[in-house]
């Protein structure tokens, strides 16, 4: 019986049919589509919001300000984070900048004691307040913030702010002359930059 | 003799912090009342800033009429270094646990 069942052929299926038959084991056989790329699109996007975050943290949270022999800030205690806006003065050992700019050349320690930045440099000889190579600059420093805030549309009259980056070592009389300085120049604010430190500089 | 603001005035010299009050005069060694004398020797050869804290807080907390001042004004020698001048001011503005005393502080120089 088997033998006789053998001797038949099968029947033909129809083109349809067999096209149907075709398609259901393409399905049945199909494989999962492989990955063979990496799509990096996304990440770098993500790269790009954490490197734009850290920088403005980093901008925030302290001022880039390098130290050296000739220009070492005083140690505080102070926990307020330091200003961005504002004219940069610079007092170090041995000399006065306004903006990276050089203004003047600095006395012996000594000698700033007695009379300060030097008689030459003063208005009315050495027991004046008033430096007057630093109030000429910082009197164009002036009128480009003046120019920049009305450009703002703030009030241009409002007194100008100074960041004063000074040596610890500076004498009281020569950081006296630059604020005076600064306040006849209509500089009305100061922030006095320093070193954070947890305990207190003896 | 009005008592409503303490106008504390802190000098720095070589040798030591002195204050002064006005009106009344100058604080008295140990910072114990009115008298002359050094408010705050040097101690160990340094200036004494916690002695200072103390004091301050001492006299601001003699009268509830300077609860509200905030104003200081420092007259530092004029070879007092700008770290002795910030270290002043740290022992001035804050206690160590961080109330407030003196935030504003004023300049003085002496011509």
């Amino acid at each position: 019986m088997s033998d006789r069942t053998r001797a038949h052929p099968r029947p033909k299926a129809s083109v349809v049919k067999y096209k149907a038959a075709l398609r259901t084991a393409m399905r049945r056989n199909a494989m999962e589509p492989e990955i063979n790329f990496l799509n990096i699109t996304a990440m770098l996007d993500i790269m790009t919001i954490i490197l734009v975050f850290l920088l403005k943290t980093l901008g925030e949270s302290s001022a880039s300000i390098p130290q050296s022999d000739d220009l070492k800030l005083p140690n505080s205690v102070i926990r307020t984070q330091p200003s961005q806006e504002g004219v940069v003065v610079t007092i170090s050992k041995s000399q006065i900048l306004v903006d990276d700019g050089s203004v003047l050349k600095l006395p012996s320690r000594e000698s700033q004691i007695q009379s300060g930045v030097g008689a030459r440099n003063k208005r009315k000889g050495p027991n004046d307040l008033y430096i007057t190579p630093l109030g000429t600059r910082l009197q164009e420093a002036r009128k480009t913030d003046k120019a920049v805030r009305t450009a703002k549309q703030l009030d241009p009259n409002q007194p100008s702010e100074a960041i004063i980056i000074a040596d610890g070592t500076t004498p009281f009389r020569t950081l006296s002359e630059v604020l005076f300085t600064l306040g006849q120049s209509e500089f009305g604010k100061y922030h006095l930059m320093v070193m954070q430190s947890k305990t207190r500089q003896e | 003799m009005t008592e409503k603001s303490l106008n504390l005035t802190v000098f720095i010299v070589n040798t030591m912090v002195s204050a002064s009050r006005r009106p009344g005069g100058s604080v008295a060694p140990g910072c114990g009342g009115l008298g002359s004398g050094i408010t705050i020797p040097l101690r160990g050869g340094r200036y004494d800033y916690d002695a200072l804290t103390a004091c301050a807080k001492k006299l601001k907390d003699s009268s509830p009429d300077f609860k509200e001042e905030n104003n200081v004004y420092l007259a530092p020698n004029p070879g007092t270094d700008y770290q002795t001048i910030v270290s002043v001011m740290d022992s001035l503005r804050n206690t160590p646990a961080g109330d407030p005393l003196f935030t504003d502080v004023n300049f003085k120089v002496s011509k």
